[in-house]
């Protein structure tokens, strides 16, 4: 066949990717980064970098024997199995800042990130090799077990050998250098690169083995928070006396009525808020939907978002005026905002950014388009928060801030502050008792589970459905300044605040209740 | 387990070189290092299959 893809090439060709997966990114990690810069690899690297050693052998193998199907077929397989371990270790730092991340790069990139590039690149490679396979009489009848010979190295497949044989044997010192002989094994953080066999022989480890004692598919995901009906994720001892608090003065229900505004999805109310100009209530779905009324039976001004399209916001679990304007967020933390409009919005513009709406209301975040992009829902990010969830929201004419519930990877209640003008956060802390807070021995803030929040001059209060507690925080030091009895309410969740009232929601038998509590200051 | 495995990819490659005729015993011990590769990731990532990305 005069075909260029022919056997002969194929050869040359397989010598060559053998070269630029084993000599290059192997010989590079082994020989640069581990004698001269004396980087060895981490425990995952190991495994990341052998993987590339074993493309490199089938290499050999294909060199040998030619393209047999169980060789092809092992390539495809190692590679894919390489692209899990190559995005899995860079799953680790991704959620980092810029440049956070173990060991050196190499041209910008991390070792772990070229992992998955180099097994990525593997799969076209061979994929495109398939077609010297099929132009090929002599790669054909290799492939499908129609001959089986041995194969001579050419030269250059040769020069490639015993560098590659090189190459292992001097990863082989590495490995036994700095990790040791089974049942030693990787370490992470790894230690340099060292000949010191006295010293270095006392830092291998045994650690790894000991993650068989715990499994999960997600590294540190929190389960999700409590939302009645949807996740049912918590069970609330409601007794305030169980509570860090010895004692506090017990509030009392003024009054409990029934809310007759139907959701746009779901029978439960979400969340609450008081708009205290308007002396207006604002209830809002755990899809989209907000309502605002006055008698808690009408609601002729709302507005229901595209709930479904843009970023997703999980359930809306929290609302809070600024202003006029309603802020509210999903669990995940991120928001959209409602302005009030002074004219009829545009019409495309409506139906773009709601699913319904009486026309009062706009996106409250969008600059110029209104509509729910990128910068129309704002990620409200934390640090401290960051694996937690909210279920609790408030506001102000210039901040907002979430309070998280806490869970089993961020055991603490945060308090995250955010200049609305930016939607960046400004402050951030877990929650702490100010000295003149006593609290009983041993005990602390961390299994209070915040379900409400609401601004009210320089305090956030905080609604704790666990132990009934209202929790006074101060907006600037987040330190909890004073703490109430909350009475037993049916299904609490949300708060709102008005000049002179707390209103809790509450669900019993599929009906919706505002409860209106006493306030204390 | 690094070294053992080097050990045994060290060994596949003599066997390639100067011993091709024992074709199966070489993939035999590649096999046996692709095994051990894939256990001890799972060994070591026994605690999480994914990373802690936002999923």
């Amino acid at each position: 066949m005069n075909s260029c893809l022919n056997e002969k090439n194929f050869n040359l060709v397989m010598a060559t990717a053998i070269m630029l997966i084993l000599v290059i990114p192997v010989g590079i990690a082994n020989v640069w980064l581990g004698y001269v810069v004396r980087e060895s690899p981490c425990a995952l690297c190991w495994w990341e970098r052998m993987g590339m050693i074993l493309v490199g052998l089938l290499g050999f193998f294909i060199l040998r024997y030619g393209p047999r199907l169980k060789y092809v077929m092992s390539v495809f397989l190692i590679a894919a199995f390489g692209i899990h371990m190559g995005l899995r270790h860079l799953g680790n730092f991704v959620q980092l800042d810029v440049d956070m991340g173990l060991g050196a790069e190499i041209m910008g990139i991390r070792t772990y990130t070229w992992a998955a590039i180099v097994y990525w690149a593997v799969v076209i490679v061979m994929s495109l090799f398939l077609m010297f396979i099929k132009r090929s009489e002599e790669l054909n009848a290799d492939f499908t077990g129609q001959r089986s010979v041995i194969k001579p190295f050419s030269k250059f497949g040769k020069i490639v050998f015993y560098v590659s044989f090189a190459l292992v044997i001097s990863n082989g010192i590495q490995a036994f250098f700095t990790n040791g002989i089974p049942p030693y094994g990787g370490k992470a953080p790894n230690d340099r690169m060292s000949l010191n066999l006295p010293m270095i022989s006392k830092t291998w480890e045994t650690y790894i083995w000991d993650r068989l004692k715990s499994f999960s598919i997600k590294k540190d995901y929190p389960e999700k928070p409590y939302i009645h009906g949807i996740f049912n994720t918590k069970k609330f001892n409601e007794n305030f006396a169980s509570g860090a608090f010895e004692e506090a003065k017990k509030l009392q229900i003024l009054s409990v009525k029934e809310i007759g505004i139907k959701m746009n999805k779901g029978k439960m109310i979400a969340a609450v808020s008081y708009d205290n100009k308007n002396e207006e209530f604002a209830f809002t779905s755990h899809y989209g939907g907000s309502y605002f009324t006055k008698d808690l039976n009408t609601a002729s001004k709302f507005a229901v978002v595209d709930y479904q399209n843009s970023w997703n916001l999980g359930h809306t679990t929290a609302t809070a005026f600024t202003g006029e304007n309603l802020l509210v967020i999903g669990q995940n933390k991120t928001a959209y905002g409602l302005r009030k409009l002074e004219k009829p919005m545009d019409e495309v513009i409506q139906y773009r950014t709601f699913l319904e709406t009486s026309g009062d209301y706009g996106s409250f975040f969008e600059k110029n388009v209104d509509r729910y992009t990128k910068d129309g829902r704002p990620f409200l990010t934390t640090i401290r928060a960051k694996q937690a969830y909210a279920l609790a929201f408030g506001a102000d004419e210039k901040f907002m801030y979430t309070v998280s519930a806490a869970n089993r990877v961020v055991k603490n209640v945060v308090v995250s502050k955010f200049l609305i003008s930016e939607r960046k956060m400004s402050s951030e802390a877990y929650i702490k008792p100010s000295k003149d807070l006593k609290l009983k021995e041993k005990r602390n803030l961390k299994d209070y589970y915040v379900v409400g929040a609401a601004v009210d001059g320089d305090r956030i209060l905080a609604y704790s459905r666990e132990y009934s507690t209202l929790l006074s925080i101060d907006k600037n030091s987040f330190e909890v300044k004073d703490v109430y009895e909350m009475p037993l309410m049916k299904e609490p969740h949300s708060l709102a605040v008005s000049k002179d009232k707390l209103y809790v929601l509450g669900f019993e038998h599929g009906k919706n209740l505002l409860y209106e509590i006493e306030k204390p200051f | 387990m690094e070294f053992l495995t080097l050990v045994i990819i060290t060994i596949c490659m003599y066997l390639l070189m100067f011993k091709p005729e024992r074709e199966k015993l070489a993939f035999g011990m590649f096999g046996a290092a692709t095994f051990i590769l894939v256990g001890m990731w799972f060994v070591t990532t026994f605690g999480s299959i994914f990373g802690n990305g936002n999923y």
